[in-house]
């Protein structure tokens, strides 16, 4: 049996041989993980990269991604290289005839692999932002999607003071921002709207009881 | 302590949610109500507030029923402010509707607004409401649900819709009283620009004619059911549709030669065609709905075609029992060609007959190819696909689905043994977890010319049955039998696998559905050997597994390089599937 590479899913029987081109892609920290064709498709980055660079056998460098990320994702897109492409869409299609197309999107639909393969991302470790950031600098829609729908999910029903707390958001430096906690306390009850471009709120100043 | 902690948080290189472009929070937010965004983000920070209050940032608002005071809090700081900036806002209920409308208007500064859901409204309260959407400039999309004992002229409420200058979809839906009286108040002076209609009630033929005279633009047609009226529908030739590509029936209850009347005058550029109806056995007649199609539907690509009958009142059964059943009625070259495949469906009592265009079966080759192996493979297996599609225009299916409250019993599938003996089924799919493995057997026996089955549940009591010798007592021909393609739900034991090898000993593919606790490679180890002697026309294999790997897809490959020799083989994940494929 001939070996297979580490990052394809694909192994042959005795005499068989696969023939797909293999890619290099190299993580900004010095690790190469060697894919083929089906994951070059789903990275627009890595599929114009390839395009346009005679890669031969050298590495493209991706610079933006460290290999504790990159190599989830080539895993992802190893899990999702045979998936059915979405046809294009007709409007008069027959799955839901009926279908409003100005509904809001949707973020309940990730499939179990997928809600899976998001779980070893979290909030503390900062991965779970790291592999949005390293879907959307590859041009990976799909695992933008998973990613970008898993915030929404944590999001929807919490307030912002358990927002701040669950992704420690930062509070305006002393002076300048509008929601210092003091400030806050004035405007209590209100939900600020369209912002003025002139106008100037109050400064944000950190708690002093938390201090 | 607090800030020392958060000190030591920020030291760290971590990557935090404020590291994220404003490109990708604007992309988070696509995913959330402004409600949501507004209650989770405001007050945050600078950069937070700004981006949730930028013009360029369009909201959604989906109002369910919730605390008055949140309502109102929402509408105050929330709907009315941002005015300008909502581009889809739905109403779920008529106490919501009330309050709102009492206290505010939707008017041009609404001017982003596309779409507007107005749910469980009062007729006499819609009136109103739509006389002040004709000031939004961009309102692409209503929907409405009028919940309403009163009566009251729908004829008037489309009047208004129909006056909506921008207005490209509509959907309607009417709950609560008899059948409204329609159209003789429709008293438009132009055309709807509308193109995508929905209704989602009973209409006679008259009433919808009188509609459709409203909206050439028309392209898409939904109506949920279609019903006889005093007066019979004739011709009027004052409709025409010149764009309706799309029409849909969920029920029609008037003759078909009274319904080709009406749907011949709008057919012409028709794509798509659905209907559904219920016992009226004149449309059962392929050879009226092919002179129809081809004479009229010159555009068609897809038909889809449903006719339920219960299956309890013996009397209507027998009218399909006969020997020339009815299905055999679509059976000429007109429907193969088209690829528009026969399906008898037995659900909760019922009898479905339904036609279809081709989709994407289980027993479909193409997602086991693995594309990336050399070109001769490819050849052969290109080859194997057209021959396959070819024999495929024929098939005839044969679903026995969920059965209601109680267990499938032989009583109930001896009502059917007429029709099933009269119709060549060329395959099988059991979605009934209630199926012993007797029953199994005995459907088997009347079903000579199966080529597939698809078992969605083991069937009950199958360890009863697990000699060979049993098995073939139970089934008189399982040698000569002609299933080829086999797929079986929720196996666990490697008995299981055994017993439908032992039965089906021409099987070229095996899908095999497996549960967490199933051991694949045991499963493995058992179909490699019967491969050598029982069933050595297996070519495909695939495993459905939830916890599918690459080290699984090794453990496998290692299985078949000890198991076999000289053995050319593909073996491949993608997903939770894992296939191998062989040479033979």
């Amino acid at each position: 049996m001939a070996t297979t590479a580490e990052a394809s899913n694909t192994t042959t029987g005795n005499t068989e041989t696969a023939t797909g081109k293999m890619i290099k892609i190299q993580s900004n920290d010095g690790q190469i993980f060697e894919v083929d064709q089906g994951v070059v498709e789903q990275s627009s980055t890595i599929k114009t990269l390839s395009d346009l660079m005679d890669v031969g056998d050298v590495p493209i460098p991706l610079p933006n991604v460290k290999a504790s990320i990159l190599g989830p994702i080539v895993d992802f897109c190893n899990h999702h290289k045979n998936d059915q492409k979405p046809e294009p869409i007709d409007e008069d299609d027959d799955d839901d005839p009926n279908k409003d197309i100005y509904e809001p999107k949707r973020s309940d639909d990730i499939c179990e692999w997928d809600l899976n393969f998001i779980k070893q991302f979290t909030v503390p470790e900062g991965t779970l932002f790291d592999i949005i950031m390293a879907a959307n600098y590859l041009g990976i829609k799909t695992l933008l999607a998973v990613g970008c729908k898993t915030i929404a999910n944590m999001v929807r029903g919490k307030s912002s003071t358990e927002v701040r707390e669950m992704f420690n958001i930062s509070y305006d430096p002393p002076g300048e921002g509008i929601n210092a906690p003091n400030a806050i306390e004035g405007q209590a009850g209100t939900v600020p709207t369209t912002q003025d471009a002139n106008a100037t709120g109050p400064s944000p100043q950190p708690d002093p009881m938390n201090q | 302590m607090h800030n020392i902690f958060l000190l030591f948080f920020f030291s760290t290189s971590y990557t935090c949610f404020e590291n994220l472009s404003n490109e990708l929070l604007y992309e988070i937010f696509e995913y959330l109500d402004a409600c949501d965004i507004y209650e989770s983000f405001s007050n945050l920070n600078n950069r937070l507030q700004s981006l949730i209050t930028s013009s360029s940032l369009l909201l959604r608002i989906t109002l369910c029923l919730k605390s008055s005071s949140l309502f109102e809090n929402r509408c105050q700081h929330v709907i009315i402010p941002n005015s300008h900036r909502i581009r889809f806002l739905h109403f779920h209920d008529e106490s919501l509707i009330n309050t709102f409308f009492d206290h505010y208007i939707i008017d041009s500064s609404f001017h982003r607004l596309e779409s507007i859901g107005l749910h469980d409204i009062k007729a006499e309260k819609l009136l109103t409401i739509l006389i002040y959407l004709k000031s939004l400039p961009r309102l692409f999309s209503l929907n409405i649900t009028i919940m309403d004992k009163s009566s009251y002229d729908l004829g008037n409420i489309y009047s208004l819709i129909f006056s909506l200058s921008s207005l490209k979809r509509n959907e309607v839906g009417t709950f609560g009283n008899k059948l409204p009286r329609i159209i003789s108040h429709l008293t438009n002076n132009k055309f709807s620009m509308i193109e995508y209609m929905v209704i989602h009630n009973f209409f006679t033929l008259n009433q919808l004619n009188s509609l459709l005279h409203y909206t050439p633009q028309l392209r898409h047609l939904f109506c949920h059911g279609v019903i006889e009226s005093d007066k019979k529908f004739k011709k009027n030739l004052s409709m025409k549709l010149l764009h309706l590509k799309y029409i849909g029936f969920e029920e029609v209850y008037v003759s078909f030669d009274e319904f080709k009347v009406f749907i011949k005058e709008i057919s012409s550029q028709l794509q798509i065609f659905r209907i559904g109806t219920y016992d009226y056995k004149n449309y059962l007649d392929g050879n009226r709905w092919e002179q129809l199609i081809k004479k009229y539907m010159p555009q068609l690509k897809k038909f889809y075609f449903r006719f339920t009958q219960d299956i309890e009142d013996d009397r209507k059964t027998n009218l399909i029992d006969s020997t020339d059943g009815f299905i055999n009625r679509f059976n000429s070259p007109f429907w193969s060609e088209r690829k528009w495949f026969r399906e008898l469906k037995v659900f909760c009592e019922k009898m479905i007959f339904s036609i279809f265009p081709y989709k994407k079966q289980w027993t479909d080759l193409r997602e086991h190819i693995n594309t990336g192996t050399n070109s001769k493979q490819n050849s052969i297996e290109d080859n194997y696909i057209s021959n396959r599609e070819k024999s495929d225009h024929g098939i005839i299916q044969l679903t026995i689905e969920f059965h209601g409250d109680s267990d499938l019993d032989w009583r109930f599938i001896r009502r059917l043994i007429p029709t099933i003996k009269a119709i060549q089924f060329t395959h099988l799919n059991i979605e009934n977890e209630s199926i012993s493995i007797n029953m199994l057997l005995n459907i088997l026996r009347l079903l000579p010319h199966l080529e597939s089955l698809k078992l969605l549940f083991m069937p009950k009591r199958l360890f009863e049955y697990l000699s060979i010798e049993h098995t073939r007592n139970h089934l008189s021909v399982p040698i000569t039998n002609k299933m080829t393609k086999v797929k079986l739900g929720q196996v666990t034991e490697e008995q299981e696998i055994e017993f439908f090898i032992n039965l089906f000993p021409q099987i070229e593919h095996l899908k095999v559905h497996c549960l967490l606790n199933t051991d694949v490679p045991l499963l493995m180890k058992v179909i490699l050997t019967n491969r050598k002697t029982r069933i050595p026309n297996l070519c495909h294999l695939c495993f459905d597994f939830c916890m599918a790997d690459e080290n699984l897809v090794r453990t496998l490959a290692k299985i078949i390089d000890s198991e076999t020799v000289n053995d050319n083989y593909t073996i491949q994940r993608s997903g939770n599937k894992i296939s191998v494929h062989w040479k033979l």
